[in-house]
């Protein structure tokens, strides 16, 4: 019985360790969190050793990915054929797999292609990239890219893609970068309707795109007007897409109207990206600029 | 649970979850497999150096969105304490407390990162709509997921003490 008592009492006695640690835990994570979201570069300079870890394994699962469905559409196209027909079952497999992977290759030729002709075309000389991975948590609208400082990509770049802005690199390694999404609900741009010049900032809604901020009721934007940088933010470029205008409401209180844009590029799926901009320590407009 | 295994397990559990989010599986559906193997953990047997472990899986999952530091950590300890001080009053063989478990966990979680972070906003419906997709998933993938990373052994034990707790009580 005293034995049992004992053991109950170490018991209760570890719990109250585990219980005191969690709280002492808990609290650092508060000043972590305090901490991080005044001073980000602590995040960046984390993730990078994390995005270094990860991206190998990234990487290995998409070329698992690719793999899977070229032998998925070897199997689909060969389902009919009988089994006296083995070999030749074999062979057209192949051949399948073959035209699969090649037909993957000149896609991504096309869009390279696309993003080569939209480089010279917007003036805009970047880095070619790849996104490789997405945020683990979902709840961050971010992507990770496989090139790095040593590419050339560095923090505050912008990330586009022919069909518009995807976003901006907020942490760089040297092989790989995460980008922040502009649908992230923390993400903001300087933004102005192509036609009128309204200006407001496009702040990120999630999964229903984009949102036009600080736009006054009484300025003219109507339905499908192209939003476009401003290039004051001293991050992206001016002049380059980022959506149209999808939705528009004066109804509400305040003196402003919500505008919601829809992106033009898939933030999401995009595949093939290219970096563009002067990194922020290169930028000499920035204070602290150009020294590092 | 050794500190090693619960780490790799949570680190392979980082690259799944990377990987089916870059699948393009919609956030809504895509399942908490790191706090699953925090919850696993946590089942095996509640230790220091297990807290420990789930605030550094925790971080880990932070410094991956590059950001914010502290509101996965945070949530992960919490999931991790809660469950210290209850595991002894659950039947930790049956899938269906596993599934229970990790419904709460997972909701706990995703209120607590939502509160912390500036990705998210409890007042959108979007938001709520995540948090309770992603724990619905999560809870369903429980049985499974939490069988094999928690050590079946020290889930015995941890049984047998908890019985033979109530019958020195009775």
């Amino acid at each position: 019985m005293a034995r049992v008592l004992l053991g109950i009492t170490d018991r209760f006695s570890a719990r109250g360790q585990v219980i005191g640690t969690a709280i002492a835990l808990l609290c650092v994570s508060f000043l972590l969190t305090a901490y991080s979201s005044r001073h980000p570069e602590v995040a960046q300079v984390g993730s990078v050793v994390v995005g270094e870890a990860v991206a190998p394994f990234g990487s290995a699962l998409e070329a698992a990915k690719d793999g899977t469905s070229a032998a998925w559409s070897r199997y689909v196209h060969l389902s009919g054929v009988s089994i006296e027909n083995d070999q030749l079952k074999q062979r057209l497999a192949r051949a399948e797999g073959d035209l699969a992977s090649m037909s993957e290759i000149g896609r991504e030729n096309a869009r390279l292609r696309e993003l080569l002709r939209f480089s010279s075309e917007a003036g805009v000389a970047g880095v070619a990239a790849s996104v490789v991975g997405s945020d683990p948590s979902g709840w961050v609208r971010g992507a990770l890219i496989n090139r790095g400082t040593s590419s050339g990509v560095d923090i505050g770049m912008a990330v586009v893609t022919p069909q518009g802005v995807i976003g901006q690199v907020v942490a760089a390694s040297p092989d790989t970068a995460r980008v922040l999404l502009i649908t992230d609900h923390s993400s903001g741009v300087d933004a102005i309707v192509q036609s009128s010049r309204v200006r407001g900032v496009l702040q990120g809604a999630g999964a229903s795109g984009c949102e036009l901020r600080f736009v006054t009721k009484d300025a003219a934007i109507k339905l499908g007007d192209l939003v476009v940088t401003s290039g004051l933010d001293r991050v992206y470029p001016k002049g380059l897409v980022l959506g149209t205008v999808a939705a528009l409401s004066s109804s509400g209180p305040g003196l402003f109207q919500a505008v919601s844009v829809k992106p033009s590029a898939d933030v999401q799926r995009a595949e093939e990206v290219l970096v563009v901009g002067v990194p922020k320590h290169l930028d000499p407009s920035i204070p602290g600029g150009a020294s590092r | 649970m050794s500190t090693p295994r619960f780490l790799i397990f949570g680190f392979v559990a980082l690259v799944l979850q990377g990987a089916l989010s870059q699948l393009g599986l919609p956030v809504v559906v895509l399942p908490q497999l790191m706090l699953l193997v925090v919850i696993g953990a946590a089942f095996s047997g509640s230790t220091v150096p297990g807290v420990i472990s789930a605030f550094l899986l925790g971080i880990v999952l932070d410094l991956s969105s590059a950001v914010l530091v502290g509101p996965w950590a945070g949530a992960f300890v919490t999931v991790y304490a809660g469950l210290a001080l209850v595991s002894q009053r659950l039947f930790l063989e049956s899938g269906l407390v596993a599934a229970f478990v990790a419904l709460v966990a997972a909701i706990v979680a995703g209120t607590f990162f939502a509160l912390l972070s500036p990705h998210s906003d409890l007042a959108a419906l979007e938001h709520v709509v995540q948090i309770f997709g992603q724990a619905a998933v999560t809870a369903a993938l429980a049985p499974w997921l939490v069988a094999v990373v928690a050590k079946p052994g020290q889930r015995r034990m941890a049984t047998s003490v908890r019985n033979s707790s109530s019958l020195s009580a009775a």
